[in-house]
């Protein structure tokens, strides 16, 4: 019995106190910023967050790192933190993490972001520029591209992520959240107030107020 | 002993307190705790992937590179002044033939690696301070580690050994222009053969001198460089504290120099 709890538990993906996401499930918590929080890089007051049945202060630095890769983030534009490193362009931004994972073949990394920013709707791929001279619409297009790669992410994180984004393009980014969804990805999306799920074209959403 | 991960969480708990009210004592814990894992990071092979060689090499080129005209210019003013000095003083005691011996300890064994070190303090150390406290209290490096990497191998670990190859190379242009400065001197203001003078010069350099230099610039170049990243990496609140990071890490760096001179200098004669 004892077992089974521990195994069922260890499904969920994410818990945030008594609320939990487990595999191509999809949540809806509302508040302004919670990446950083459940990515266990900045304190909250609020109950402890668990991923993969374990918080990050029961994971060691290595396993933190590993389980921090295989996350994806779409981080809010209006937060006081910067969403890109200032020092780098967005492509060299995009293609950061990928490049500390040595299994990744680099030519196939920048194939792959090459693809997204053209699903996107970039058909130029994303801008070999700093983000502070980028207009926000491809900004928040490139994050979406940051987001999904290096490919597979188990959990998605998204802060506001149609904030600034072009409308034929946000339906392009909505059809592969569902795909990444129908693969087994758990996606948390945050965001001040709920966005119209159905008309989004998602069926279940679990909330968290 | 404590390792990155207490560095970590001290951090974190710095955050919450303000380093008002943490002791200088767990301040160098936690620096001696970089420092450690730094160095194991730099030993590691698997280290050295593209964006971390790709950072050494811009850490080179900003530090290095860009501070030789100068380093040269220093090293220039400073065989100057070195000559002049030694010229009158061994000339008035008469052991002028001491002069050659006496500028290459000086130049090789204090000046080079000394100045060298005050040159990247003043050009690099307080860019490596400011860029890193800034990136600290706008986010940046909370994104870097978002993304599962590892902030000191990406962050500290490449700009540490940049600036140790770059002072180290600034030494070697700091020598080549002390010595070119210094025999134009001897030659314009004594009757002193430049033949045998140049000799006395080369026969009075050892191994120990090279060993010295080395060691000198290498251990005060990765003091400097752990110091800076170190004081711009655990900063917190708002930007205004990003000058105060910048002159404690200045400070700092000035302050490692010294124990590192006077470290080497004694085991050099004692």
């Amino acid at each position: 019995m004892m077992k089974n709890q521990e195994e069922a538990a260890s499904e969920r993906v994410v818990e945030i106190g008594d609320w939990s996401l487990g595999e191509s499930e999809l949540g809806f918590v509302q508040t302004d910023s919670l990446a950083l929080v459940l990515l266990g890089i900045r304190q909250w007051p609020g109950p402890e967050i668990r991923i993969r049945g374990k918080a990050w202060g029961e994971r060691s630095l290595r396993e933190r790192e590993r389980l921090r890769h295989q996350i994806g983030c779409v981080y809010n534009s209006s937060s006081d933190s910067e969403e890109w490193l200032a020092n780098l362009d967005l492509d060299e931004n995009v293609l950061l993490a990928g490049g500390f994972d040595r299994s990744i073949d680099p030519a196939q990394l920048r194939s792959e972001m090459g693809r997204l920013a053209r699903q996107f709707g970039m058909k130029q791929g994303i801008p070999r520029r700093r983000a502070a001279v980028t207009e926000p619409a491809d900004q928040i297009r490139s994050q979406w591209v940051r987001a999904l790669l290096p490919s597979p992410k188990f959990l998605l994180i998204f802060e506001n992520p149609l904030d600034g984004a072009p409308e034929e393009s946000a339906s392009d980014f909505i059809a592969e959240v569902k795909k990444r969804l129908g693969e087994g990805a758990t996606v948390v999306w945050v965001e001040e107030s709920r966005p119209d799920f159905a008309a989004l074209g998602f069926e279940a959403v679990v909330d968290l107020r | 002993m404590a390792g990155p991960s207490s560095l970590r969480h001290s951090a974190r708990q710095l955050r919450r307190t303000g380093a008002e009210r943490r002791s200088w004592f767990s301040h160098q814990i936690d620096l001696f705790a970089l420092i450690v894992e730094c160095l194991v990071c730099a030993v590691r092979v698997s280290s050295w992937i593209e964006p971390i060689r790709s950072r050494f090499m811009r850490q080179i080129l900003f530090g290095g590179v860009e501070a030789v005209p100068f380093t040269a210019f220093a090293g220039a003013m400073t065989g100057l002044v070195l000559t002049l000095t030694s010229y009158q003083w061994l000339a008035f005691t008469g052991r002028i033939e001491f002069l050659g011996p006496a500028l290459s300890i000086l130049v090789i064994r204090e000046a080079a690696p000394f100045l060298c070190c005050v040159i990247v303090v003043s050009a690099s150390a307080s860019a490596i301070a400011a860029e890193l406290a800034t990136m600290r209290v706008t986010g940046q490096i909370d994104l870097i580690e978002a993304q599962g990497i590892n902030v000191i191998q990406y962050l500290m670990m490449p700009r540490v050994m940049g600036l140790a190859v770059a002072t180290l190379a600034l030494g070697a242009v700091f020598i080549a222009a002390a010595f070119a400065s210094v025999t134009i001197s001897v030659a314009m203001i004594s009757s002193i053969p430049l033949g045998p003078f140049l000799l006395s010069i080369i026969e009075s350099i050892s191994p120990s001198d090279f060993y010295n230099l080395f060691g000198r610039s290498m251990v005060a170049a990765f003091l400097i460089g752990s110091i800076t990243c170190y004081e711009g990496m655990v900063v917190s609140g708002p930007l205004t504290v990003v000058p105060q990071a910048v002159t404690r890490a200045m400070l700092q760096s000035v302050g490692a120099i010294l124990l590192v001179s006077t470290a080497f200098a004694l085991a050099t004669y004692l």
